[in-house]
């Protein structure tokens, strides 16, 4: 037979304990050991906070995009340039063992660098994007008050 | 061992976890020796506090405890605006006092309202729920808030203000969010979020899909949520309309009725309504005679909107247009037994999905009254009226006059229709929500207890 009296206050006993384990802790997100709400999206943004985004994106799009531009050459510069390029191959197929390492891993900084600016880059576009799409909706609501005065003046 | 691995199984869905550990305790306490309680309840519970939070835990515990009827189940439900009369309160209170014997029911509000004042609101029962008011500092330190805890304050950068009613949500068995608060997030062991339509975007404080069920008032919400939110709501209950009258009246007199609150942004359309009014008289001048258009509706004390309506109809004498205005429940009766014909805007030339009727309770409170129902073919009103059995649907102001001509032409296809539209709106009655309700959340109890 089950005991139901022991039970009820094995039952009580715990949840006293439990609950004034529960009580100490203040987020919700410790109660259920998860993380339930992420960071905010672009799209959740007003005007003043979109924008703030933007400029922000810009700044590192700018400051990034300098070490991807390429070098400009004199005309001298470039005849020495050939030279060195045909000797900078021939020892490029002597040193090929030793240099793949290298080139591996200036392969994989140009990644990261592409990465980064596509990271930087896509959240500026959609910020543009959610901005032009909330003029878009201001000129709606515009839109419609003029309707509606519209609709005043010919009931006058 | 047995319990870690069944936690790692279940890992994915703590919910479901949660729900099979309950059930290896509840089983293996059916009989046990006395000594062997305590390591039963040690063995299981230590894993689910370490892998799924004290929460989790928590809820065993009180799930155990009904399932061995130690107590009545526990029944929070939250709604921020239960300090305001609303068509989704009198739903929420409705929902309380159907289930008040069957769980012990808590109304959870933001600002001080009494049961009293609820009974007294929605003609109801309330005497055997409590009321917790739970303030929220958010809202509290704006002065500009006019006592409304509106989710469109929230800022995504803020921590979620509604984490004190999520927290709260967890001291019951089933948690229900009346009020379509997608910020809360629901601890309690079952919980339901009655959604009225989703009108809100997904934030990052979104937690409609951790809820066990989402009920919704009608199909045209229903395909919203999917739309919206990519949720799947399950659970469809009709809201509550109680104004049947006991017979279908015999007598009617001409008169097209509308029943619709003087919004201010004229979402409802009463403006048409007259425009359409005159059109039909000026159509068909010797039909149309004695014929009183009767707009009825609640307003604000200051309402530009309806000072246009007044000042557009000054030139028509009363019994030709006539406007009654915060009108007490029984003259609104007595209209609807009057009037032959129910105008309903609600919808039309509009491309806003929140604009339509989302159910359309007037609708039904004037087919219960055996008024013919002639409405915008859109939102929830296609749900309610039978096109040509119990009313029209209409889609243009054009088939709007064509249909009321030959209604008032047509005297027994109007009696013919007024019969339809009153059967069908007892489809709608409290006693058929009260017994949705009690059959659904019966189901909920049964399974919580392992039935």
């Amino acid at each position: 037979m089950r005991d139901d009296g022991l039970l009820k206050t094995e039952i009580t006993k715990l949840k006293e304990e439990v609950g004034a384990e529960r009580e100490n802790i203040e987020t919700i997100d410790g109660l259920v050991k998860k993380q339930i709400e992420r960071e905010p999206g672009l799209w959740e943004y007003d005007f003043d906070g979109l924008g703030a985004e933007m400029w922000k994106r810009f700044q590192t799009l700018e400051k990034n995009s300098d070490c991807l531009s390429e070098e400009q050459y004199l005309p001298a510069q470039r005849f020495r340039a050939a030279f060195l390029r045909r000797l900078n191959k021939f020892y490029r197929v002597l040193t090929t063992p030793v240099s793949r390492a290298i080139l591996d891993k200036k392969k994989q900084f140009n990644l990261d660098q592409q990465d980064l600016l596509n990271k930087e880059n896509i959240p500026f576009f959609l910020a543009m994007i959610l901005t032009l799409q909330k003029i878009k909706d201001r000129l709606n609501v515009l839109e419609e008050a003029v309707n509606k005065l519209g609709d005043e003046l010919e009931d006058e | 061992m047995e319990t870690s691995q069944a936690l790692r199984q279940n890992n994915t869905d703590p919910t479901q976890g949660v729900d099979s550990i309950t059930r290896r305790i509840f089983e293996a306490l059916v009989d046990p020796p006395p000594q062997d309680i305590k390591s039963v309840f040690q063995k299981y519970l230590q894993p689910v506090i370490r892998d799924w939070g004290i929460q989790s835990a928590w809820n065993i515990l009180s799930r155990l405890e009904v399932a061995w009827d130690f107590r009545k189940p526990t029944l929070g439900l939250y709604d921020n605006a239960l300090h305001f009369i609303g068509g989704a309160q009198k739903y929420g209170c409705t929902l309380a006092a159907a289930l008040q014997d069957m769980y012990d029911v808590t109304l959870i509000a933001n600002s001080d309202v009494s049961s009293e004042q609820l009974e007294e609101w929605y003609n109801l029962d309330l005497s055997r729920c409590r009321i917790k008011v739970i303030s929220l500092p958010f809202f509290e330190k704006r002065e500009a808030h006019h006592g409304i805890y509106d989710a469109g304050l929230v800022d995504p950068n803020m921590d979620n203000p509604f984490h004190a009613i999520s927290r709260e949500s967890g001291n019951y068995d089933v948690f229900v969010n009346n009020c379509m608060l997608e910020m809360v997030y629901p601890l309690a062991p079952v919980s339901e979020f009655m959604v009225h339509f989703p009108e809100r975007e997904i934030s990052r404080f979104f937690h409609v899909g951790e809820y066990t069920h989402i009920m919704f008032n009608s199909r045209y919400t229903a395909q919203w949520i999917e739309k919206r939110w990519q949720q799947t709501p399950d659970v469809h209950i009709f809201p509550p309309v109680d104004m049947t009258s006991p017979n279908l009246p015999e007598v009617k007199e001409n008169i097209i009725l509308s029943v619709s609150r003087f919004e201010l942004s004229g979402n409802k359309q009463q403006r048409e309504m007259i425009k359409a009014f005159i059109r039909l008289k000026q159509l068909h001048p010797d039909l149309a005679r004695g014929w009183k258009l009767l707009l009825v509706g609640g307003s604000v004390a200051h309402n530009p909107y309806l000072d246009r309506i007044r000042r557009l109809v000054k030139s028509y004498p009363a019994h030709e247009i006539q406007i009654e205005v915060n009108v007490p429940a029984s003259d609104l009766e007595k209209f609807y037994q009057r009037a032959k014909i129910f105008w309903h805007f609600s919808g039309l030339k509009q491309s806003d999905p929140a604009k339509m009727e989302h159910f359309g309770m007037t609708t039904v409170e004037a087919m219960q009254n055996g008024c013919v129902p002639v409405v915008f073919n859109g939102g929830g009103q296609t749900e309610i009226v039978e096109d040509g059995g119990s009313g029209v649907l209409f889609g243009s102001q054009e088939s709007l006059l064509e249909n009321t001509v030959r209604l008032m032409q047509d005297s027994q296809e109007m009696h013919r229709l007024s019969l339809g539209a009153y059967r069908r709106g007892k489809d709608f009655t409290k006693e058929v929500f009260d017994q949705k309700v009690r059959e659904h959340f019966s189901a909920i109890l049964k399974s919580y207890k392992f039935q």
